[in-house]
């Protein structure tokens, strides 16, 4: 009954992009704005119907919504699988989604390409959709390539920037290296299933030989990597803050960038099947957590801050999933996107205000002129700092209490420094965006404003999801949240159960010592004397040139990669130029030479030998000209021995057929 | 009507050049509306063809057969199976969009149009020919208007007028000019591309006249060959290796492939996506014809030699691709590259991966066609095609600059464009037989995407120049039209690709059957075979 509902979730943006794609240019923004909204509003009441159903019967659904290609030995159909994994993704993308489309609405009122941007929104939702929905990995890939493409294009919104178009082209190609490791993922399951199907696939997951299914993991990893940034591929998401402070939150914090940890929950069986990819993934997870951090603690963009901070925070979701604990990865996924959209909307917010300013040294005291603003955007860094009982607390305890108890001591700890870190630069971004003196121009100072109510509205709904978000997981290991996902992502042994309460108990009281150091440190640094941060980075400037310059890693990759990529370009062009032409220009030459001789012997042999048959010629026609005599019995004489001789010749022919010539045709 | 569909598809261009050259060049819209008229008639025949087309049934389809000479068992014998419909269906495409393309061309119009018509009647009539003979005289034929349509119609690259001085502009009269390889001129591109065609052409001449001779059955009939014919040994290798890289330099294949991005890069647009939408195709289809359906023990044992090839196409291109700075170049090299493809898909023998092949040729011939256009429109509105030069168009031509992103999207097999299936059909068909091939293909996807995001960048983002400040974007119904149209064939093949997969399927399936001796799945319930028959029906029942 609930088919044709499934299928319409995606649909209705769908609709959306058809109209404000196609005739867009006929109405007017504001028409555009609701179509857009509406669409993903009604998307996200499908979703919550979806789920409702979910929640009273359970089990899978999976509901062929188009058969694509079939025949012989290649199955692959647009198919949906709504399971409870999907049920949740469906409900933060629309969700949140519905929520960044009505807050877009108010950011770009007034910009020329406003319909171009919904357009794009949309369609990004349309294959954020696929993406989450799909049954086989093809329409996963469909969708996965779909955000790829929207992300360039909203990266790239503002075309004429160079920078924007930079980040953009960086940003695709960096994801495209990720899709390369998925693509052959998608072989390698095709190879050994000869199907692409989840359902199936997982089902015969078990005969897969220990290696292949790590080489699959990894592979899948690779694009997960691609796809979330994660180390070593994080490089373009800092970038990618050029885009709209919308799509940055929509795509390059609450969605899209979740889309790794997505597929690594999705395929934990096969996951399972290897623990030397399950710790890569905790490895690389961790690292990135802790890595990312600490280039957040001195950058002065506030969407690059933040950006840092989802690299980090995407760390702990793979972490969590590379432990075994992908109930809890898929819970910070869940509340990650509520306070982070929150906090890249409330940063908007306050670019917003300052006309454009992004940099946090020029901000400063602006807590009593946004105040709405500004009290959205603590709830957010509160809930990100892992304060007690925002969001951001239950979820990322309980990837942390998940590592200690299952004795990852080392991972525990890079996740409590990150978590330390964390807190710290969110506390300095809050306290140098909104406290202390005003640092802007006087000019700015003046127009400060608070948003619009349209936008404010989405800010206060998020910050209300990031204040209770984190009470369906409670308590740890045990709440809701774990119930209903428990059928998805049910991980056999690697799920802990049973844990001392006051183990429990002590890991939250560490945790939330944690964070209140970190806020103690920033409230210290940027509040109490703020001289003496900079004091701090001028008695270690090479750490501090570091961090800044974001471990050089930028420029390592250029080095290591493209530039080669570039020589290696130009060194085949020289070698077609050189060596390939070379060798047909020796045939040309060859030629040449030969077309020489060919002249000198034409010259010297030919026309020397053709001038004396001409004159041998000349001589002949003296003497024949003779049988011109103009006599009728003459000619006549000529024409019977002409035709005798034809005649034989014409006889011969018939009797023997040419080979009484010598000459043979077969 | 139906059985005569190949002959109306063949003869219409032809026809239409032949009309033309009773148009005097100055009405020129008459000439511009008598080569649309015809190909016109063959892109609508093109599509009826295709639909009519049954793959249940099969086989080659629409069959015509005229003896021409019996005794030395030469027949104009056409038909098409399910690799040649596709093909046949690009071409109409390209050629009908082409002749839009071109619709601005002032310099000797007629002659212009004449030739692009008989270059697409040529090709198609190679798609078609079930006879040897025809096969290669269609073959030559296309060389021929090529070598006039660069040499009169085409530009030359970057660093020609380095040479115009008095003593160059002497050097273009002589001998040596043709042969004066570190020029950038069009007339050089014109005759390396002739010379290295034409030396192919010599090359597999010799193959299908061994073949000929020493079947032992006098004729040149395809199917008959097919059936009767075998050849094995130091010979049969022989002319196999004849045939292949006979073919396999138009296809091109690494090493032979440096004629064509020189060619497309003086070729002028419509020319540029003949070119590389379908001439190029030749190649493939040839092997594919007489490799694949005349010696399919040879075809499997000495594939290999193009898996092993393959790789260098791929990478290499996409590597010089990367350095180049011509638009044009960009394209050609990155036309050289993904034939890399057609024949990684074609080298694994597999079902899968040679219906990727087939679907990728025609994938290809619509992506690389729209990115030639557009690359011929900005060259045409900019007067430069250098990279660094340009930049910030997408001011000037919003449109353009869409369907260059949509071009690109298609080129790099983005999901939503029928390139996705091809690529992935191909992959994921060879990587039983060749994974590191696959491997290093996957690799070059994301070259491709480097250097065709590199040049879109270059092209149209940025801060515009102000030499641009008057450029146009395509804003006429012309103008669009056939960008539209590649579009919308590349995008509506994604989303409804079963006609084409099974058409495809029943023209591979017997094919690979035959060399792997593997027998096919049997069809899925043939649940879609009857949709699709259903379809072939209906077609041939309303044109009766």
């Amino acid at each position: 009954m609930y088919d044709w509902l499934i299928i319409a979730i995606p649909v209705f943006p769908l609709v959306a992009v058809l109209l404000n794609g196609l005739l867009g240019s006929r109405y007017s923004h504001d028409i555009a704005g609701r179509i857009a909204c509406s669409s993903v509003g009604l998307s996200f009441a499908a979703a919550l119907v979806v789920f409702a159903d979910q929640l009273q019967t359970g089990g899978v659904r999976e509901v062929i919504a188009y058969r694509w290609i079939f025949g012989g030995d290649l199955n692959i159909n647009l198919a949906f699988l709504i399971d409870p994994l999907s049920c949740i993704m469906l409900l933060v993308v629309t969700g949140v989604g519905f929520l960044i489309h009505l807050y877009s609405v108010g950011y770009m009122h007034g910009e020329e390409g406003f319909t171009r941007f919904f357009t794009y929104m949309n369609l990004f939702m349309v294959s954020m959709l696929l993406l989450v929905m799909g049954n086989n990995y093809v329409v996963l890939f469909i969708g996965w390539e779909g955000v790829g493409l929207c992300s360039y294009l909203l990266i790239g919104y503002y075309y004429d920037k160079v920078s924007a178009a930079k980040a953009a082209t960086k940003a695709f190609v960096v994801n495209r290296i990720g899709d390369a490791g998925f693509l052959l993922a998608i072989f390698l399951v095709f190879y050994n299933f000869g199907t692409l199907d989840y359902t199936q696939v997982f089902a015969h997951a078990g005969q897969l030989s220990p290696k292949m299914a790590t080489a699959i993991a990894l592979c899948l990893l690779v694009g997960a990597i691609g796809k979330s940034a994660q180390l070593p591929l994080y490089t373009w998401l800092p970038d990618a803050m050029e885009g709209p402070t919308p799509v940055s939150a929509l795509i390059h914090a609450a969605t899209m960038v979740t889309a790794g940890v997505y597929m690594i929950a999705r395929n934990h069986t096969i996951y399972d099947l290897s623990p030397a990819a399950m710790t890569t993934v905790a490895v690389v997870g961790g690292t990135t957590a802790l890595f990312a951090a600490t280039i957040g603690l001195v950058q002065t963009d506030i969407k690059r801050v933040l950006a840092y901070s989802t690299v980090s925070q995407l760390g702990y979701m793979f972490l969590g999933c590379g432990i075994g604990a992908y109930t809890a990865a898929i819970f910070h996924l869940m509340t990650h996107a509520f306070f982070k959209a929150l906090l890249f909307l409330s940063a908007g917010s306050v670019i917003h205000a300052l006309g454009g300013e992004q940099d946090i040294r020029k901000m400063g005291g602006l807590s009593k002129k946004i105040p709405w603003t500004h009290a959205v955007f603590l709830i957010g860094t509160l809930a990100i700092a892992g304060i007690f009982p925002l969001a951001g607390f239950w979820s990322k305890d309980e990837i942390m209490a998940h590592a200690f108890v299952h004795h990852h001591y080392v991972l525990y700890g890079m996740a409590a420094i990150g978590a330390l870190l964390t807190s710290f630069y969110m506390f300095r971004l809050t306290y140098l965006t909104f406290y202390g003196r005003p640092r802007m121009d006087h000019h700015r100072a003046e127009h400060v404003h608070e948003s619009p109510m349209i936008m404010i509205g989405p800010l206060v709904v998020l910050a209300g999801l990031s204040v209770i978000g984190g009470f369906p997981g409670v308590p740890p290991e045990d709440g809701w949240f774990h119930h209903f996902l428990h059928p998805s992502v049910a991980a056999g042994a690697a799920e802990a159960h049973g844990v001392g309460l006051g183990l429990v108990v002590g890991l939250m009281g560490v945790a939330t010592v944690i964070a209140l150091a970190g806020w103690g440190v920033a409230h210290y640094l940027y509040s109490a004397r703020p001289e003496a941060a900079d004091q701090l980075a001028a008695r270690a400037p090479a750490v501090y040139t570091t961090l800044l310059n974001k471990y050089y890693v930028d420029e390592l990759y250029d080095r290591l990669f493209v530039e080669p990529t570039k020589k290696l370009g130009q060194a085949w062009d020289w070698f077609d130029r050189t060596i390939i032409d070379g060798l047909v220009r020796g045939v040309g030459e060859m030629t040449e030479g030969g077309a020489w001789l060919s002249t000198w012997i034409e010259k010297h042999v030919i026309y020397a030998g053709l001038n004396v048959i001409g004159y041998a010629n000349h001589l002949t026609a003296r003497a024949w000209r003779k049988l011109q005599s103009g006599m009728v019995h003459h000619y006549a004489a000529i024409i019977v021995a002409g035709l005798f001789i034809l005649v034989h010749l014409v006889v011969v022919w018939w009797t023997t057929g040419l080979s009484g010539f010598g000459v043979a045709l077969k | 009507m139906l059985g005569y569909i190949l002959l109306i598809i063949l003869f219409a261009p032809f026809l239409g050049a032949i009309g033309l050259i009773f148009i005097p060049n100055r009405q020129a819209l008459q000439v511009r509306l008598v080569a649309a008229l015809s190909a016109g008639i063959c892109f609508v025949a093109a599509w009826i063809m295709f639909f009519a087309f049954d793959p249940v049934k099969g086989g080659y389809q629409f069959v015509q057969r005229y003896e021409w000479s019996k005794e030395l068992g030469i027949a104009f014998y056409l038909g098409v199976d399910g690799v040649g419909v596709p093909l046949v269906l690009a071409s109409a495409i390209l050629l009908f969009a082409g002749i839009f393309i071109s619709w601005h061309i002032k310099d000797r119009t007629k002659e212009f149009y004449i030739f692009l018509l008989i270059l697409a009647a040529a090709t198609i009539g190679v798609f078609m020919s079930l006879d040897l003979f025809f096969l290669y005289f269609f073959y030559e034929m296309s060389v021929i208007p090529m070598y006039l349509l660069l040499g009169v119609w085409g530009s030359h690259t970057k660093g020609y007028l380095a040479m115009t001085d008095p003593e160059g502009l002497k050097q273009r009269d002589s001998v040596g000019f043709i042969f004066n390889f570190a020029s950038n001129s069009k007339e050089y591109a014109a005759m390396k591309l002739t010379l290295f065609l034409s030396a192919g052409a010599v090359v597999a001449l010799m193959g299908i006249l061994l073949i000929y001779k020493l079947s032992g059955l006098n004729t040149f009939d395809i199917v008959a060959l097919k059936q009767q014919a075998h050849f094995e040994g130091p010979v049969g290798t022989l002319i196999w290796l004849l045939i292949f890289f006979g073919f396999a330099s138009i296809a091109p294949i690494w090493p032979l492939h440096s004629w064509s991005p020189v060619g497309h890069a003086a070729a002028p647009a419509a020319t540029s996506m003949l070119h590389a939408g379908v001439l190029m195709k030749l190649g493939h289809f040839s092997i594919i014809r007489i490799c694949y359906e005349i010696m399919p023990d040879l075809t499997r044992q000495l594939m290999p030699i193009a898996a092993v090839l393959c790789i260098f196409s791929i990478i290499y291109g996409g590597l010089v691709a990367f350095y180049a700075k011509d638009t044009k170049y960009v394209i050609g090299y990155s036309s050289s590259s993904h034939m890399g493809y057609v024949f990684l898909g074609m080298a694994a023998l597999d079902y899968i991966s040679l219906s990727g092949a087939v679907l990728y040729m025609f994938a290809h011939a619509l992506a690389t066609g729209m990115l030639f256009a557009m690359a011929g429109w900005v060259y045409d509105q900019t007067h430069t095609r250098h990279i660094p030069d340009l930049g910030g168009l997408i001011n000037r031509m919003p449109f353009v600059s869409g369907c260059f992103i949509v071009a690109c999207m298609a080129s790099i097999g983005m999901p939503g464009t029928v390139n996705f299936i091809a690529e992935v059909m191909i992959l994921v068909g060879a990587w039983h037989k060749y994974p590191f091939q696959v491997f290093v293909a996957v690799v070059g996807i994301v070259l491709t995407m480097g250097y065709l995001f590199r040049m879109m960048r270059g092209l149209f983002y940025g801060p515009m120049d102000e030499h641009y400040a008057h450029a146009h974007d395509a804003v006429s119904m012309v103008d669009r039209f056939p960008l539209l149209l590649m579009i919308a064939c590349s995008i509506g093949f994604f989303f409804f690709p079963f006609h084409f997969y099974e058409v495809v399927r029943a023209g591979v399936d017997p094919l690979i059957a035959r060399i792997t001796e593997v027998v096919p799945i049997a069809q899925n319930s043939g649940q879609l075979s009857a949709v699709s028959g259903q379809l072939a029906e209906g077609v041939q029942k309303a044109l009766h």
